[in-house]
């Protein structure tokens, strides 16, 4: 997955590459004319602030102790369409190759789980203690926007986005806690002195996701523009046949950057 | 500016959504924290609340022990709960406590409880049985117990890791443990102790193989997992000297053997010991760490080793002294009386095992064990 990750991400930027390379005449040409037209193209790169959470948090998280967004870069290539007479109102797509990263400490109280291992050895408990989670998922993504033009700077977007997962980990431990097996009040185990859990659900996450965008630029300059899109998941991160982790999970991430308008 | 304020519109609002923690749920579990009886009545505030649950019982024992001669017909037991946690009959309530009593614990959100039979009683005075058949059984979830029963003797209840290896998942019948009874006994019944793999959830805590073991003393599953040694505590209280442990036995090694996450050539071997020790205010039992410290310890009067275990498919005999002079201490024959020394013995499939070394499906059987003694 990783090589067809940077195959991907390296076509991409071979294809923008090939459009700068093209003469610069017959560029700015079939730009004007494209423009004319209500079309726009918009090269953009940023990155991802936000987490994979349950919504609202269960009662069963008591604090998140942690918490680094990691560096989750985000790189897209899109085009307007803008419509009418006034060009007020546009259609926005493209391709956006992103990564939605998170590294989290969490203490939980009474967090009902089960761990199901590779041969499917399972155990069920209550779990209270640390959960440290690390989120490292690369997708690829269509947004489908309605673009508005509130000024002269400013393009307000909303829509869904589609979103195919093509690398993605899901991993963490249990730490410094206790666990009931089968109930809270089964056997209990103590997690102390360096005795840890680990788990890795990298392999239960789902494949295709979506959600919807809201977001908006401003144009800086001619060229420039400074955007913030929030990302908002609407369909759990774990498929479907996957019952480890009891409530859903939805990846709600606010992408910010700069974009390139041709 | 307007895209500042907008972007820290979005921040927040996201922030608000996923950072906002909800009120604390009530308390869900349901246990007895501690157990108190008026000054000086018991006889030691060494109490095991953790004990697995009892199916013929059905409950949770708990087992206090006073001085001799106390009047068990009325006594009022006070109990410390899990927060929020309520006790029926109540707290304090008096009771007869020549049988056991039950107590339910209800849990703060009323969701869970748990069931204790309580039986406070007077100190042992009878030895446990010393010849040992291994015919008898009770099960606990999914595992055997193994205990012995003789005439005018206290009934000896065996501990093992059992409780442990059904954390690992890969129990579903008696038969999967690392411990359990086996039908083709020398005579009748008889022990068997098999090394297993924990399988993926082993991995996961670092305990990759669990070595069949049976000891007298108790397992607390509790520290299995943070002090896996200080979890086997061993010894209960004998009144007599003993002299040698006997029996017979059969073992094969398993074929590989596992250390530091591979499979290596060494070869795995059983061991079998007994020790004798002072119990003091301070020293109740002794735990895995004597082992490791090569049986030294300040309280220990004998030991039992054996030293020529090796493989056989035939019953084989073996005989294991006790060793008086490598600790160069007297018996006290009033403190013998008073039940001041313990015993303890310890059967494994893998030597190592405490330590999480040894090969998978190293198989020890042991039968018509006799503990000997002046």
């Amino acid at each position: 997955m990783k090589r067809i990750t940077s195959y991907l991400l390296i076509s991409f930027l071979a294809l923008l590459a090939g459009m700068e390379a093209h003469a610069q005449e017959n560029r700015n040409r079939t730009l004007i004319n494209a423009a004319l037209h209500g079309w726009e193209y918009e090269i953009k790169a940023g990155f991802n602030i936000g987490g994979t959470s349950p919504l609202p948090l269960p009662a069963e998280i008591r604090s998140i102790d942690h918490y680094n967004p990691t560096l989750s870069v985000t790189i897209e290539g899109n085009m307007t369409k803008w419509l009418g007479e006034r060009k007020e109102w546009g259609i926005i797509t493209g391709l956006r190759l992103e990564n939605k990263g998170m590294r989290t400490r969490a203490t939980t109280k009474n967090y009902s789980m089960e761990i199901i291992g590779e041969d499917g050895n399972r155990l069920k408990g209550n779990w209270t203690g640390g959960v440290q989670t690390k989120v490292q998922n690369s997708y690829l993504t269509i947004p489908i926007l309605a673009a508005y033009r509130a000024s002269q700077r400013i393009n307000v977007k909303a829509g869904p986005y589609f979103s195919y997962l093509m690398d993605g980990e899901f991993s963490g431990q249990v730490y410094d806690g206790y666990l009931r097996k089968d109930n809270p009040t089964g056997d209990r185990v103590n997690f102390n002195n360096g005795a840890i859990a680990t788990y890795d659900f990298s392999n239960e996450l789902r494949k295709f996701q979506w959600g919807v965008q809201v977001g908006m630029d401003w144009k800086a300059f001619k060229h420039l523009k400074i955007y913030a899109d929030l990302n908002w998941g609407l369909n759990d991160i774990f498929v479907k046949d996957f019952n480890t982790i009891t409530f859903a999970m939805y990846p709600i991430f606010l992408n910010v950057g700069f974009g390139y308008a041709f | 500016m307007k895209l500042k304020y907008l972007i820290a519109c979005l921040l927040a609002g996201t922030l608000t959504f996923i950072s906002c923690i909800k009120d604390e749920a009530p308390n869900a579990e349901a246990d007895i924290l501690k157990c108190t009886l008026p000054d000086g009545i018991m006889t030691s505030t060494e109490i095991d609340y953790t004990r697995p649950f009892d199916e013929s019982l059905n409950a949770y024992p708990l087992t206090i022990e006073v001085q001799a001669g106390t009047d068990l017909t009325a006594l009022s037991p006070q109990f410390e709960l899990t927060p929020g946690a309520t006790i029926e009959p109540e707290s304090g309530s008096t009771h007869d406590f020549t049988n056991a009593v039950r107590y339910t614990v209800t849990s703060e959100d009323k969701q869970w409880h748990r069931t204790y039979s309580v039986s406070i009683r007077h100190p042992e005075s009878q030895d446990i049985p010393t010849v040992y058949h291994f015919e008898t059984v009770t099960q606990s979830g999914n595992y055997h117990i193994f205990y012995e029963q003789a005439a005018d003797h206290t009934t000896l209840t065996w501990d093992s890791g059992n409780q442990g290896f059904a954390l690992t998942g890969g129990g579903n019948v008696p038969e999967d443990y690392p411990t359990f009874l086996n039908t083709n006994g020398m005579v009748g019944n008889c022990l068997q102790l098999i090394t297993r793999e924990t399988g993926s959830l082993g991995q996961q805590v670092n305990k990759p193989i669990a070595s069949g073991n049976l000891f007298i003393g108790r397992f607390e599953l509790i520290n299995a997992l943070g002090d896996a040694l200080a979890a086997t505590k061993f010894g209960t209280a004998f009144y007599h000297k003993p002299t040698m442990l006997t029996g017979y036995y059969k073992y094969q090694a398993g074929p590989k053997f596992y250390e530091n996450g591979t499979y290596t050539d060494r070869k795995d071997n059983f061991s079998i010991y007994a020790i004798f020790f002072e119990k003091t205010d301070q020293v109740q039992y002794m735990d895995g760490y004597l082992k490791t410290n090569n049986f030294q310890h300040d309280n220990m009067v004998a030991l039992a080793l054996m030293t020529d275990a090796h493989e056989t498919n035939e019953w084989t005999r073996f005989e294991i002294p006790f060793d008086y002079a490598r600790y160069g201490k007297e018996v006290d024959e009033t403190k013998l009386r008073n039940g001041q020394y313990c015993i303890g013995i310890v059967f494994a499939s893998s030597e190592d095992g405490d330590l999480f070394l040894g090969a998978p499906d190293s198989t020890l059987l042991i039968d018509e064990v006799e503990l000997k003694y002046e």
